[in-house]
């Protein structure tokens, strides 16, 4: 027989375990990593497939949780061994994980808190605000030069012979004003008729169709940007026709990009400012959304692991119990490597070596008792051997003197040794009776019929009276009714030697219970001397006897009995006050009304 | 009205902070949506073309929320679905495209100019705000050629348009989680159709 201890019948909570801890993990990064980037991914099946996934993971974790709560509640119940040492436990490895996430969750929420305060407060807005105002006042002060030039009076001196020599009026209009970058001249048919300035600032001709005179509009071309305006002028000679020039002013590189990251951190700032406070609730929760997860994997771990901690303690356990029982076969397995297998190991040893101590304890006792059987029954056989021997030598030597009294010697000897044949045939039966004494047939038996009948035999002694009326009527027990029967003789005709100038014998019986197990209790209480001190601890003894005619197997077969009941015996006595002897006897029956312990 | 707005009124100090912020945003979701819309659904012989005039986004909100520097978003959803079988007819129409053109707009400080990107990137900048807002709340014919869905008689095209008072940037999507900028959507119209009889 064999109980397995941290054994592997766990590896596949292990697997589960592990498995689970990795989905929550890749659900961590998944999330994680899209949360806080764009969100539309979950308008896809794979985002919500995502979704339904970290909603359902919590659900089917506490669903586990509480599967296994209610599994170690019911096992505490019935008093399932280690229950409560994994509550315990249980409890423990809860605590240290609140222990260590709450701390975390609190430094992590107030750190994004801390950081969004600080990346965000009201100097950065300031300074994102102020750094768009002073690119948006550059910009307008370019937009302004570039007006004020194509405005200006000026303007139609410089562009004269445009038509002829553009390339002269680029270097004076260069010479005026440095800031312009560019000037292309379309004829009045829109085709190009001269251009200056870098290539990136050219326009195609239709732009320049559609375009107003005056009209500053900002162009971006490959990495370059730049502000155009159209301009017309009309040269001499050409019946009022115009020509078409357009003049650009570059814009620092870089300037479109250096925008839109203002624009984009601008918008980033407003927003955070605006919900700042849902933010960071936001990110609370979100860290809650797997926070809670987590510690409910933990606790999940807990159970597993609390388990494993206690699988051996149980193993334990019931070993001890069945060891108890009488079951020295019992070993249990363990893996080998840790100090609980050494314990086990240990454990195993000292079954062991108990089995081999009890078998030679059970030896030596047979041995011992057969000893002493042999030597009591030696000796109770040869006490009457004496008178038997004395009393036929004397009829011998009556008869050989042919004396007048031998007639009355004879009878009287006789008499004698018929006595003590007698004695020796009733030793020799209560001996075989003890011997021979059967394993009880158990039923419920009413204890009055029983109790009142064995009062009627022995209660006809004028000196002595036995009162029966402790025991109620309903009064059961599980017992077999001859042993029951035999039970009772026994104390009552050890009472009843005891007081051999007459007495009281009370007879009682209660229902008493014992944690959840119920027993019948009889007591059996006399009015005599007492158990002298000396006696006290071998009265149950076989052949252990006070009276001059006792065999000494009246207390011992009670015992047996009892034993044999799975019952429990004991007594009280007295000094001049008396004896009570106390059975208590398993019982199904549901007798508490009767009276409680 | 659209809890953002509501809390931009005359300072950011006056924003309902944690909790409470949570609370009304819950409550501001239960209020039934005020944008409405009107769709013209017209079939011809090679597409069928949709066109929606949207009401009831608060004009004042939205060129606030665009000078703060901040985008809106306007989607229109169209769907396109078939009536199923008599003895499946309990369980709706069969959905057999769904298409939803969407527009971005924001304001351009250096354009000086309110620009409006559609979804397929194509540009639009306005100055004048009664345009920009007309061509921002309106689905001008738009074009879903037959090829793209089935044509057979009894379509059914449903339309509806949403309106995000202030799209997210990325870094603040996860706030759309909690709804903090919610959208208002218009109820469905249903609209049965035959285009057999509009085919000539």
């Amino acid at each position: 027989m064999s109980v397995r201890a941290g054994a592997g019948s766990s590896l596949t909570a292990l697997i589960s375990l592990i498995l689970l801890y990795v989905l929550l993990i890749i659900l961590v990064l998944v999330f994680a990593g899209q949360v806080l980037g764009d969100l539309s991914f979950t308008r896809s099946s794979a985002g919500a497939a995502v979704i339904i996934i970290a909603i359902v993971f919590p659900l089917l974790l506490l669903s586990f949780v509480i599967i296994n709560l209610v599994r170690l509640i019911r096992q505490r119940a019935v008093g399932r061994p280690g229950a409560r040492f994994k509550s315990r436990l249980l409890l423990f490895f809860a605590v240290v994980v609140l222990l260590a996430s709450v701390p975390q969750a609190v430094l992590s929420v107030n750190f994004i808190r801390a950081a969004t305060d600080a990346w965000f407060s009201a100097e950065t807005g300031h300074a994102i605000r102020g750094a768009q105002d002073i690119t948006l006042a550059f910009f307008g002060q370019k937009q302004d030069d570039l007006k004020s030039f194509v405005d200006s009076r000026f303007l139609s001196g410089l562009l004269e012979g445009l038509e002829s020599q553009p390339g002269r009026v680029w270097e004076r209009i260069k010479g005026v004003n440095p800031e312009i970058d560019s000037m292309q001249v379309f004829d009045p048919l829109f085709q190009e008729t001269h251009f200056a300035g870098p290539e990136e600032f050219r326009i195609p001709s239709l732009r320049a169709a559609a375009s107003r005179d005056g009209q500053i509009t900002r162009e971006s071309a490959a990495a370059v940007s730049f502000l155009l305006v159209r301009t017309s002028y009309a040269p001499r000679g050409l019946d009022g026709s115009k020509y078409t020039v357009m003049f650009s002013m570059g814009l620092p590189a870089g300037f479109d990009a250096t925008a839109g990251r203002l624009a984009d951190a601008l918008e980033f700032f407003v927003q955070l400012e605006l919900f700042q406070s849902n933010f960071v609730i936001a990110i609370a929760l979100f860290y809650a959304f797997f926070a809670v997860p987590l510690m409910l994997l933990s606790v999940l771990v807990s159970f597993f692991l609390s388990e494993e901690i206690i699988r051996p303690i149980v193993s334990l356990e019931e070993a001890t119990r069945r060891i108890a029982e009488g079951d020295f076969s019992i070993r249990i397995l363990s893996r080998r490597g840790d100090e609980l297998s050494t314990l086990v190991d240990s454990f195993n040893r000292m079954v062991s070596e108990l089995a081999r101590t009890r078998t030679k304890m059970i030896q030596t006792e047979k041995i011992a008792a057969w000893q002493e059987i042999a030597q009591r029954l030696a000796h109770e056989i040869k006490n009457p051997l004496t008178p038997i021997r004395l009393a036929a030598e004397r009829s011998l030597r009556k008869y050989e003197s042919s004396s007048s009294d031998f007639d009355s010697v004879f009878r009287n000897s006789v008499k004698s040794i018929v006595g003590e044949v007698d004695n020796l045939n009733a030793l020799l039966t209560e001996f075989r009776e003890f011997s021979r004494l059967p394993a009880p047939s158990l039923q419920q038996v009413a204890l009055r019929p029983i109790v009142e009948e064995v009062a009627a035999t022995y209660g006809q002694q004028s000196r002595h009276t036995i009162a029966t009326d402790g025991v109620p009527d309903q009064f059961t027990v599980d017992a077999d009714p001859g042993q029951l029967k035999q039970l009772l003789v026994n104390l009552c005709k050890n009472a009843l030697e005891a007081m051999p100038d007459g007495g009281e014998i009370r007879i009682a019986a209660d229902v008493i219970k014992k944690g959840e197990d119920t027993f019948g209790r009889i007591q059996v209480e006399d009015s005599g001397p007492g158990i002298p001190s000396e006696h006290q601890e071998s009265i149950f003894k076989p052949y252990v006897t006070t009276k001059r005619h006792g065999t000494g197997l009246g207390l011992a077969i009670v015992e047996r009995i009892v034993f044999d009941h799975h019952g429990q015996i004991w007594f009280e006595t007295q000094p001049g006050v008396g004896t009570t002897f106390y059975l208590d006897l398993p019982s199904a029956a549901d007798q508490s009304d009767e009276g409680q312990e | 009205m659209l809890w953002p707005h509501c809390s931009r009124t005359d300072s950011r100090k006056s924003l309902v902070k944690g909790f409470s912020g949570v609370f009304l945003l819950l409550a501001a979701s239960t209020l039934p949506a005020q944008l409405q819309h009107q769709a013209i659904i017209q079939p011809t012989s090679d597409y069928l073309s949709v066109s929606m005039t949207v009401a009831g986004a608060e004009v004042e909100a939205l060129f606030e929320t665009l000078h703060e520097g901040m985008r809106v978003r306007v989607e229109y959803r169209i769907r396109i679905s078939y009536p199923r079988d008599r003895p499946l007819r309990l369980l709706g129409d069969r959905l057999l495209r769904e298409f939803r053109p969407s527009v971005e707009a924001r304001w351009d400080p250096f354009l000086a100019a309110y620009v409006m990107v559609e979804d397929d990137g194509t540009t639009f900048s306005y100055a004048d705000e009664a345009t920009f807002y007309a061509d921002l709340f309106s689905l001008a014919n738009y074009r879903i050629p037959w090829s793209a869905i089935r044509r057979e008689p009894g379509l059914v095209v449903e339309a509806s348009a949403e309106y995000t008072p202030i799209v997210f940037v990325p870094g603040l999507s996860i706030l759309s989680l909690f709804a903090a900028n919610r959208s208002d959507s218009s109820p469905w119209s249903r609209h049965i159709l035959d285009p057999w009889v509009a085919d000539p």
